[in-house]
């Protein structure tokens, strides 16, 4: 199966997506596809077989959402956890990892014409030199749609993507494109490489985070299905997005009251100039100059090694 | 002439098919709304059926027994108050509970300070009315996490939501200041710098989260990787039986490590 599928939804599943386009629709969705190996061993096949089912999974679930107009999705494909795996298991995903992005790219010109922009997220390093190579030539062939994005976290935690931005925020103030006083929350927001999250939905009925997205699913909408990922429907991302709708009065509301919290910060940083609204906006060029040089300087080593 | 003609029976058309989804969304949520009442109600009728004791009848063996019935109980549970409001008195009903049933490390995050003597007075006054052998002396209540020294046996951390992210800022504030260079620095080395920060106490192994929707509001990013959540809608008045359904789930959950 592609990743993106060609065939359009049933009728009634197009009718209820319009229906739930009343409401707010989450921008960015995250998912946690746990459950394949449960699954293999529920239905008697070998493991590879499940996760290659976990894939056909991740193309239908984002065909339902492109249906519902959700800009951005992020999927947590494989943790630096899951190195610690048997050999035959990881050796198994990297092969049916390297099959699924071949696949992909040779999609590329569907993947142009829906304006769907690619990222690999992750310590790629840990990664077989021949997937790096091909990741790498995936967010750089893609890197100019602008529709809506699929990041896939691959050799990710979260510990190790907030230390990364560490390390940028570093590389930055070393620089001198950032002073230390400009370093807040907003900085870390803007420096990692996902964006904050809406909604997160995590399968197989487990109630944890495992070391995704932990900075930017913050405020979101936690979601915890009981069905393993390959058995997940889409009346269950339906009831998802319902339940997010119900609350999004109250997410809103979180979200101003700290968006309010980290603004007095910012005032108190710059509370000692003499014209404060200058300073601020100096500190917001700053950080958009860092920011521009950053994505510059991870889209380099990108196209370097590609 | 002909496009625009077009445009306008399209936009004639549109409109009688925009209030028709408008009816059916607003039909499918008064559904949902309904359900989860219905199922609020039913939880309710339930509990009563079976006669959950309530605090008043509640007394330290049985919730030492309740402790010791469970399969797994939390070394570090994490009560996340989401609510405008807290209510002190079911916050001590959480921490005497915690407290009998064998938690040994309780962290109370929430929007708002919390007064700590205020609790902390409640909490011995409850626990000296329910079991003679309680010793004020091997609890200590924190006011924040730098003075935690972890050596009581039952420990009490305060700390705001607001906290949380700002603490992990000033750790990156901190390697920023110094002259390490960027591609030196390690998770190791930030991870020692964090839980300094946080009293060296281990990382929460159970949070539940009160507020108006699931979520962990924002509560220390760095150190809930594997925190199990449950969430419950408020902390008002909340029952013993809420309480122990809570950390029996947890101790139903399976931890794998990415293995």
């Amino acid at each position: 199966m592609a990743l993106v599928c060609k065939e359009r939804l049933p009728w009634y599943h197009r009718l209820y997506s319009s229906i739930l386009k009343v409401g707010p629709i989450p921008k960015h969705l995250a998912f946690i596809m746990d459950g394949n190996r449960r699954y293999a061993v529920k239905k008697h096949v070998e493991r590879i077989e499940g996760h290659s089912q976990g894939f056909d999974k991740l193309a239908e679930v984002l065909q339902w959402c492109q249906e519902l107009g959700v800009e951005e999705v992020t999927v947590y494909a494989f943790s630096a956890e899951n190195f610690k795996r048997s050999k035959e298991e990881v050796n198994s995903l990297m092969e049916l990892a390297r099959t699924k992005f071949e696949r992909i790219l040779k999609e590329k010109d569907k993947l142009e014409e829906l304006g769907v922009r690619l990222c690999v997220v992750g310590e790629l390093d840990m990664l077989p030199d021949s997937l790096q190579t091909l990741a790498k030539q995936l967010i750089t062939t893609t890197k100019n749609n602008y529709k809506c994005k699929l990041n896939v976290c691959a050799a990710y935690t979260s510990r190790l993507e907030m230390t990364q931005a560490v390390r940028d925020i570093k590389w930055g103030v070393d620089e001198g494109l950032i002073h230390v006083s400009d370093i807040s929350e907003r900085l870390m927001d803007k420096t990692l490489q996902v964006p904050k999250v809406d909604l997160l939905i995590r399968t197989s009925g487990e109630v944890r985070l495992s070391d995704f997205l932990l900075w930017q699913s913050s405020l979101s909408y936690l979601s915890f299905l009981r069905h393993l990922w390959p058995e997940m429907t889409i009346w269950d991302f339906y009831g998802a997005i319902l339940l997010y709708q119900q609350s999004y009065k109250y997410k809103k509301q979180q979200e101003e009251e700290h968006e309010e919290e980290m603004r007095e910060d910012e005032l108190m940083m710059v509370s000692d100039e003499i014209n404060q609204e200058e300073a601020l906006k100096m500190r917001k060029n700053r950080i958009n100059n860092f920011i521009i040089k950053l994505n510059e300087k991870r889209l380099a080593n990108c196209m370097n090694d590609s | 002439m002909t496009s625009l003609l077009e445009r306008k029976w399209t936009s004639v058309l549109n409109q009688p098919i925009h209030h028709v989804l408008n009816v059916v969304f607003i039909a499918v949520h008064g559904a949902v709304v309904m359900w989860r009442i219905l199922k609020l109600v039913v939880m309710y009728l339930l509990s009563h059926q079976i006669k959950i004791p309530t605090l008043r009848n509640t007394s330290a063996e049985t919730m030492q027994a309740d402790g010791r019935e469970l399969a797994k109980t939390p070394l570090h549970l994490i009560i996340i108050i989401g609510e405008k409001e807290y209510n002190c008195d079911s916050i001590v009903d959480m921490l005497v509970w915690s407290f009998f049933i064998g938690i040994r490390y309780v962290t109370i995050s929430s929007k708002s300070i919390i007064l700590r003597n205020q609790c902390q007075i409640r909490f011995e006054e409850r626990c000296l009315n329910l079991s003679s052998t309680f010793i004020t002396s091997k609890t200590k209540f924190h006011s924040d996490y730098m003075f935690a020294t972890g050596n009581q046996d039952f420990n009490v951390i305060f700390t705001t939501l607001k906290k949380s992210k700002a603490e992990f800022m000033n750790v990156c504030k901190e390697i920023c200041t110094n002259k390490t260079r960027s591609s030196v620095i390690k998770l190791d080395s930030i991870d020692h710098l964090v839980k300094e920060k946080t009293g060296n106490i281990l990382e929460p192994d159970l949070g539940l989260c009160f507020g108006p929707y699931y979520s962990y509001y924002s509560c220390q990013p760095w150190n809930i990787r594997l925190t199990e959540f449950l969430h419950l809608p408020t902390h008002q008045k909340i029952k013993y039986c809420n309480f122990l359904a809570s950390l029996h789930k947890f101790a139903a959950c399976k931890q794998r490590v990415g293995v």
